[in-house]
């Protein structure tokens, strides 16, 4: 697969698999309701992604796919770890603006 | 289909660089490995139309079970998709009729029935887009789809040689160029239902009933409706099988992809040989395809 797209299918699926994790820890409603809403944008670029031949060879889709891709394993260590789902949603909230830029990218090129 | 098959052997017999009323084995043979190709490849196509439709369906499900907004729009992007592997398969089955045809030869009352079909084809690779507003298909698709067209029409016989050939690579060009894109769908198949199943299991929502065959079966036993306890105690086992059959699902579709790669090259490979020396000495499909008519067959129970 290309790296690109994948790492966005990966995102999309990190962030789903949160969901349950972060309602077991406790979340309030609108955390998961914005948790939901970063899940369908990971969703949507992710598809956009697939829809259109990202440029993998692109230094700059290079460069925003390893930023997200650090920032996943971040994410990963927070949902498990941190306990703190504000911070989780911080981060998130990050990664998937990464993967937005990476699908904005692909699509100007 | 009969009508378009045996009008199109005049124009394969043609593109094959035959000059006379007969038809050689070699030809014959390429023939019908080209048609088993073409027709796993509509084949693999049909599959992965599923594997989208299916998706659909999942997030349509997800959306009632976890609250995750899926609507209209979302919609959209897969259904643009669909219409997208739609138009491969209807192009792989023309390939597969035009290949099938090795019966009435030069017969010049079948010569308008061939254009036809060689324009029919011609017309669907022209028309194939990339992946909605993708990278551009292979060029020489379309040049091929516009060569098939013009000697069809002009009966060029000697042109239509080098148009088989080069519609066969161009159509192995386009796939391979595709492939991460047909693995991501599948896989994101697979992860989907996975996810579901998961969250269903969260809620008590699947009879475990079955993992006890193994213990049960051999003795004639049947199992009671599960307490709520055996659920619990079965249900973590349950999510490691799924995870496992998951990534398995994931690597036999790659596999798969790899071989319908391997295998339109390989026929490329054979109808350049046949259309340049006038031999192709080799009989049988690619083997390759047996890999993927496996993993066709392996969708066809899991789909709803």
């Amino acid at each position: 697969m290309g790296p690109s797209l994948q790492a966005l299918e990966n995102q999309y699926f990190l962030l789903r698999s949160s969901l349950p994790t972060l309602t077991a820890q406790g979340a309030t409603q609108d955390q998961l309701d914005t948790l939901r809403s970063l899940i369908v944008q990971a969703r949507t670029n992710y598809w956009t992604a697939l829809n259109k031949t990202l440029h993998d060879d692109d230094p700059a889709v290079v460069a925003l796919t390893s930023q997200m891709n650090a920032e996943q394993m971040n994410i990963v260590a927070a949902v498990q770890h941190l306990g703190n789902i504000a911070k989780v949603l911080d981060l998130i909230t990050k990664a998937v603006d990464i993967g937005s830029q990476i699908v904005a990218k692909a699509v100007s090129l | 289909m009969t009508f378009h098959r045996s009008a199109a052997s005049v124009l394969v017999l043609a593109v094959l660089g035959l000059s006379s009323c007969k038809v050689s084995d070699d030809a014959i043979a390429a023939s019908q490995q080209m048609t088993a190709t073409a027709e796993c490849l509509r084949d693999y196509y049909a599959a992965l139309e599923r594997s989208v439709t299916d998706t659909i369906a999942l997030f349509e499900l997800d959306s009632a079970i976890s609250g995750i907004p899926y609507g209209d729009n979302d919609r959209k992007l897969q259904e643009t998709t669909l219409a997208e592997l739609r138009q491969r398969e209807a192009m792989a089955e023309e390939l597969a009729e035009l290949a099938a045809s090795m019966t009435a030869l030069s017969n010049p009352k079948m010569a308008g029935s061939t254009a036809d079909s060689a324009t029919k084809l011609g017309k669907e690779l022209v028309s194939v887009k990339a992946l909605p507003s993708g990278s551009p298909v292979p060029d020489a698709l379309g040049k091929a789809g516009n060569f098939l067209i013009q000697i069809a029409q002009q009966h060029e016989e000697k042109k239509a040689a080098k148009a088989m050939d080069d519609t066969l690579s161009a159509v192995a060009a386009l796939f391979a160029q595709e492939k991460n894109a047909y693995d991501t769908m599948a896989d994101t198949h697979d992860r989907q239902a996975s996810q579901v199943a998961m969250d269903i299991m969260d809620k008590n929502g699947v009879d475990p009933t079955p993992m006890l065959s193994p213990a049960l079966k051999p003795f004639g036993l049947t199992a009671t409706p599960p307490s709520a306890a055996l659920q619990a105690s079965l249900k973590q086992l349950a999510k490691d099988r799924l995870k496992g059959q998951t990534a398995q699902a994931t690597r036999r579709e790659e596999a798969a992809s790899t071989a319908m790669v391997d295998s339109l090259n390989e026929m490329s490979k054979r109808v350049h040989a046949l259309a340049t020396d006038n031999k192709m000495p080799v009989r049988g499909e690619p083997t390759s395809l047996k890999q993927v008519k496996e993993w066709v067959e392996s969708l066809g129970a899991a789909f709803i």
